[in-house]
């Protein structure tokens, strides 16, 4: 089973939320919006049909609903304690979404919660996006994917994009991901890149 | 939350063991199947998604410092309604000008008076807003007076130097006490100057002396020339006061005494 599309736009079948854009009579995924919808828009999309999904920085939660419809359960890690709240008011409408008002730099504060994930989705913009999507590795099970989104301004201002990418892609590589894709979402998100890549087991 | 009752002790176990460091145990699924706590996998689910909103709104209770959160929402509140003042005070004086295009001229004009006198005739048009204006105005008079009193207790140290109203402008802009205290006097210095400081950073233009602090009165009354020396021992005081702040708490008169002196030295 794969994502919905209807007239070349992505849909999602869950309960319409106030705030929605509907088309016939789903909700409308829109790419400028969520940053995950924009990956589906320019390449492949994600296995997330029945899927078990830690989505870290999820923010006030408006990809994770989207995301809560297709997949079986959303663990959502944000640590604003302004945008947690409509996390939570979100989560008490939709049980398939679990979050937690951790930092994902120190995930052993949530990790005895959280099973073996088929795919890990990592949308924090810091300096340090690469390390905490290494940091929270032992949750993603063995041949599950990570999808990381490499926001450009913070990974300092000067450097060179290409640089950055091969930084960040050695590091992954470090610790046994294989990288598949590497995609420009620059015509929905100015500034982002996704990484992904397959966790595999680490060859020593 | 329905029967969140039930679920107090465990969250509160919880807690108790973050705080000791230990880790905390909760068991998969299939463990917890087997060893008959849940029935099936959607018993589970539901059982982690109520502990952990009940998590997320213990948290949120312990992480509320009121007096802080208050002091720095006030700041905003604040700044925001000197915006709102000054951008309809700007408009009513054009509608002024614009009808008596004679009156008013240069540095003798008085928009406060205008709009007193407004708010007095009744059948003028802009009657009602002149009213609020007045109101406004009062209220932010309140607001400035609260933000002092609050940054003083909270902040004593550096309400001492800088003035409270600076002092409270830097925690609003810092976020929290603690990341003012983590912050070295650098960037307490430039702080409020990000645009000029990036251009310097990327361009290579001179780098800005002050940003908020500039509002205090040793700097803009020091000199032209001295302005960066000020600012700098100003902004170095000013970070160890922080730290006193947040680490102590109470007003260090012998350190208030030693730092106001030597920014006084440096001005010279």
């Amino acid at each position: 089973m794969s994502l919905l599309w209807q007239d070349g736009k992505l849909v999602s079948p869950g309960k319409i939320l106030p705030g929605d854009i509907v088309h016939k009579g789903m909700r409308v995924w829109d790419p400028n919006r969520s940053k995950v919808a924009a990956l589906c828009h320019v390449c492949m999309e994600p296995p997330l049909c029945g899927a078990r999904v830690l989505y870290l920085g999820a923010a006030a939660g408006s990809t994770v609903s989207f995301i809560s419809d297709y997949a079986e359960v959303v663990y959502a890690v944000e640590f604003s304690s302004r945008p947690v709240r409509n996390l939570v008011r979100l989560a008490q409408k939709r049980t398939n979404i679990i979050p937690f008002f951790c930092d994902a730099r120190y995930p052993e504060q949530y990790m005895p919660f959280v099973e073996l994930v088929d795919i890990m989705i990592q949308d924090i913009s810091q300096r340090d996006q690469a390390d905490i999507a290494i940091k929270n590795l032992p949750m993603l099970k063995k041949g599950g994917s990570l999808i990381l989104f490499l926001k450009m301004l913070s990974m300092g201002v000067r450097t060179e994009k290409d640089v950055v990418i091969g930084t960040v892609r050695q590091m992954l590589e470090g610790v046994g991901i294989c990288v598949t894709n590497v995609l420009d979402i620059e015509r929905f998100h100015t500034g982002h890149v996704v990484i992904w890549g397959i966790f595999e087991a680490k060859n020593e | 939350m329905p029967g969140s009752s039930q679920f107090e002790d465990i969250i509160k176990n919880i807690c108790l063991l973050r705080e000791a460091g230990d880790f905390c145990f909760f068991p998969l699924w299939e463990d917890a199947m087997s060893g008959n706590y849940v029935a099936d996998r959607s018993e589970y689910l539901s059982l982690l998604h109520t502990i952990s909103i009940g998590l997320i709104i213990h948290d949120l209770q312990e992480k509320c410092n009121t007096q802080e959160l208050a002091l720095i929402h006030l700041v905003r509140i604040l700044d925001e309604t000197d915006r709102a003042l000054s951008r309809l005070s700007e408009k009513i004086e054009d509608y002024y000008i614009a009808l008596n295009p004679t009156e008013l001229a240069g540095y003798e004009r008085n928009v406060r008076g205008i709009i007193d006198k407004m708010g007095k005739s009744i059948d003028h048009p802009l009657y009602p807003l002149a009213k609020n204006f007045g109101c406004l105005y009062d209220s932010r008079a309140a607001i400035a007076k609260s933000v002092r009193e609050y940054a003083e207790r909270e902040l004593p140290n550096m309400s001492a130097l800088s003035g409270p109203v600076v002092a409270a402008r830097l925690l609003a802009l810092a976020g929290s006490k603690q990341r003012l205290a983590m912050m070295p006097s650098s960037s307490l210095q430039v702080f409020g100057a990000g645009p000029s400081l990036f251009m310097h950073l990327n361009s290579g233009t001179n780098p800005p002396k002050h940003g908020i602090i500039f509002q205090n009165k040793s700097i803009h009354n020091a000199k032209r020339r001295v302005r960066g020396r000020v600012s700098r021992s100003l902004a170095c005081q000013l970070a160890i006061a922080a730290k006193i702040d947040f680490y102590r708490g109470l007003k260090d008169e012998k350190f208030i005494r030693r730092a106001m002196d030597r920014i006084c030295r440096v001005g010279k």
